[in-house]
C-alpha cells in the first residue's frame, strides 16, 4: 500500500505528480481517512496563506516608486510662451499636413488615417488618462476589483460627486445604448487640478474611460493619439473642460464613440 | 528636497534618492522599454505583497521592492519577453533578499514585529484574526521555507520554477514546501480544525 507522507500529499496538492502516481495517491486517499484529513489541512493553510498575501497586495504602492517605474510627464505649462510654442508647433504640423496629405485630410482631422499619423505624438493629457486607464485595466486583468470613489450603480451620486469635484456641471454621459455600462469614477487631484475619470464596461468586459478636467481655453476638435503602443485616446476641449476618452484600440473604436460622448457630456 | 518631501519616503529611500542612484529613464522611452515599464508597474502591488510576506516588515519590504525595481529597470533588456515576467522579477527579488540575509546574518526565525502596523493589521483583515495569525505564522517560518512556500503556494509556480529562482534542486523545494505547510498547520491548528 502506498505511503501518503506529507511530501507526497503536498506534491499532489501542487499538481506536481505524474498521472500514474497521482492515480495511486487518489486510490490511497480513498482508503485513508486520516490522510484525507491531513490533505484538507494542508489545502486549508495553503488557501489561508494565499489569501493573506493577497490582502497585503491590496496595499497601495508608494506613488514615487510608480512614477519612477513609469514616469508621467508633467502637464504642459499654461503660459504665453508655451502657448506660442505650441501654436508654432501646431502651425508647422498643419503646414506639413497640408503639403503632405492635402487639404481634404486637414479638414477632417479625426479621420482614421490622420489618427494613425498623429499616434506618435502623445501629449500630457492623453498620457495621464492612459496611465490611469492602464492601472484600472491591469487590476481587471489580475482579477482585482477596480478602485473607485463612486460606484456606477449610484448614477445620481456619481453625477453629484463629479460636479462637486470639478466645481462645474459636467454631465456623466449615458452610453447604455452603445452597450457601455458605467462602473464608477475616480475623483482625483493632479498637480492641484481636480479631475475625474469615469469608467465604463462593454458586454465583453472591455474598459472604456473618460477623463474630465477643468482646462480653460478655446474649444478644440477631437484629436486621436495612441500612447506608447498602449491605449488609444481621443482628447478634446469644450466649454473650458478637457475630455480624454481612452480604450484598447483592438477592442474599442473610439472614432465611433467620440461624437456621441462629446454631444452627451454637454447636454 | 525639503523635509516635508523627505517624510514622504520610507526609511532607506532618501539616501538613494539624494545620491541619484535610482534608475531613471533618460529622454523619451523606446516603445519596448515603455511596454516593459507598464507591465512592471502593474506588478508592483503583487510584488509589494510578496516582499511584505517575505521580509516580515514594511520598511524592509519597501527597501527590497525599491532595490528590486532598480535592478529590474537596469537589466530590463536581459528579459527575453517570452517567459514569465513575474518569475524573472521574483528571481531578482529573492536573490537580493538572500544577499541581504547573508549580509545581516539574519538566520533562524525572523519574527513578525508586533508593532509593525502593516503586517499586524493588513487591509481587509480587520477583525480577521485568522489572516493576521496566518501572516504571523508565515513570517515565523525559516526564511528558506517561507521563500519556497511563497513561490509555490502563493505565486503558483511549479517546483521546477521555484527551484530555478531559489537556486536549489527540485527535491529541496519539495521538502521546504512540505515542512513549511506542516509548520503552518501546527501553528494554525484552531483555524484549520474549524474548517475541517
Amino acid at each position: 500500500m502506498m505511503q501518503l507522507d506529507d511530501e507526497t500529499l503536498n506534491a499532489y496538492l501542487d499538481g506536481e505528480l505524474d498521472p500514474v502516481v497521482r492515480a495511486d495517491v487518489e486510490a490511497a486517499l480513498a482508503r485513508d481517512a486520516e490522510a484525507r484529513a491531513r490533505l484538507e489541512a494542508l489545502r486549508r493553510v495553503s488557501l489561508l496563506g494565499r489569501t493573506a498575501v493577497d490582502e497585503l497586495s491590496r496595499l497601495s504602492v508608494d506613488e514615487s516608486l510608480q512614477e519612477r517605474v513609469w514616469p508621467l510627464p508633467k502637464p504642459e505649462p499654461d503660459c504665453p510662451a508655451a502657448r506660442t510654442g505650441r501654436a508654432m508647433t501646431i502651425l508647422s504640423g498643419a503646414l506639413v499636413l497640408l503639403l503632405g496629405m492635402g487639404l481634404g485630410a486637414w479638414l477632417f482631422p479625426s479621420s482614421p488615417r490622420l489618427a494613425g499619423e498623429a499616434a506618435a505624438v502623445a501629449t500630457a493629457w492623453p498620457r495621464q488618462a492612459a496611465w490611469f486607464h492602464h492601472l484600472a485595466a491591469e487590476r481587471r486583468t489580475h482579477a482585482r476589483p477596480l478602485v473607485l470613489d463612486v460606484e456606477g450603480s449610484e448614477p445620481a451620486r456619481l453625477q453629484v460627486e463629479l460636479n462637486r469635484t470639478l466645481q462645474q456641471r459636467v454631465v456623466v454621459p449615458d452610453l447604455s445604448d452603445l452597450g457601455l455600462r458605467p462602473l464608477g469614477a475616480r475623483l482625483l487631484v493632479e498637480q492641484a487640478r481636480p479631475l475625474a475619470q469615469i469608467f465604463y464596461q462593454d458586454a465583453g468586459g472591455n474598459l472604456v474611460s473618460l477623463l474630465v478636467a477643468l482646462d480653460s481655453g478655446p474649444d478644440t476638435r477631437p484629436r486621436f493619439e495612441r500612447v506608447d503602443d498602449g491605449p488609444a485616446t481621443a482628447q478634446w476641449r469644450r466649454a473650458n473642460t478637457r475630455y480624454v476618452l481612452v480604450g484598447e484600440p483592438e477592442r474599442v473604436r473610439l472614432q465611433d464613440l467620440v461624437p456621441v460622448v462629446a454631444e452627451r457630456t454637454t447636454r | 528636497m525639503t523635509d516635508e518631501d523627505a517624510s514622504r519616503f520610507p526609511a532607506g529611500w532618501l539616501g538613494r534618492l539624494r545620491r541619484g542612484e535610482l534608475a531613471r529613464p533618460r529622454g523619451r522611452l523606446s516603445s519596448g522599454e515603455s511596454r516593459f515599464r507598464r507591465e512592471l508597474l502593474a506588478l508592483l502591488p503583487r510584488m509589494r505583497g510578496h516582499a511584505l510576506a517575505l521580509t516580515g516588515a514594511a520598511d524592509r519590504a519597501d527597501d527590497l521592492l525599491q532595490d528590486t525595481c532598480e535592478r529590474v529597470l537596469l537589466r530590463w533588456r536581459q528579459w527575453n519577453g517570452s517567459g514569465s515576467l513575474v518569475a524573472w522579477v521574483l528571481r531578482i527579488m529573492h536573490n537580493l533578499w538572500y544577499d541581504r540575509l547573508r549580509a545581516e546574518a539574519v538566520r533562524a526565525t525572523d519574527p513578525l514585529p508586533e508593532d509593525d502596523p502593516v503586517l499586524a493589521d493588513p487591509p481587509g483583515a480587520e477583525g480577521h484574526t485568522e489572516l493576521q495569525q496566518t501572516l504571523a505564522a508565515m513570517v515565523a517560518l525559516l526564511p528558506e521555507q517561507r521563500a519556497a512556500l511563497l513561490l509555490v503556494s502563493v505565486e503558483g509556480l511549479s517546483y521546477r520554477e521555484a527551484a530555478g529562482i531559489l537556486g536549489v534542486p527540485v527535491g529541496t523545494v519539495r521538502s521546504r514546501v512540505s515542512r513549511a505547510r506542516a509548520a503552518l498547520v501546527e501553528a494554525l491548528k484552531p483555524a484549520v480544525g474549524r474548517q475541517s
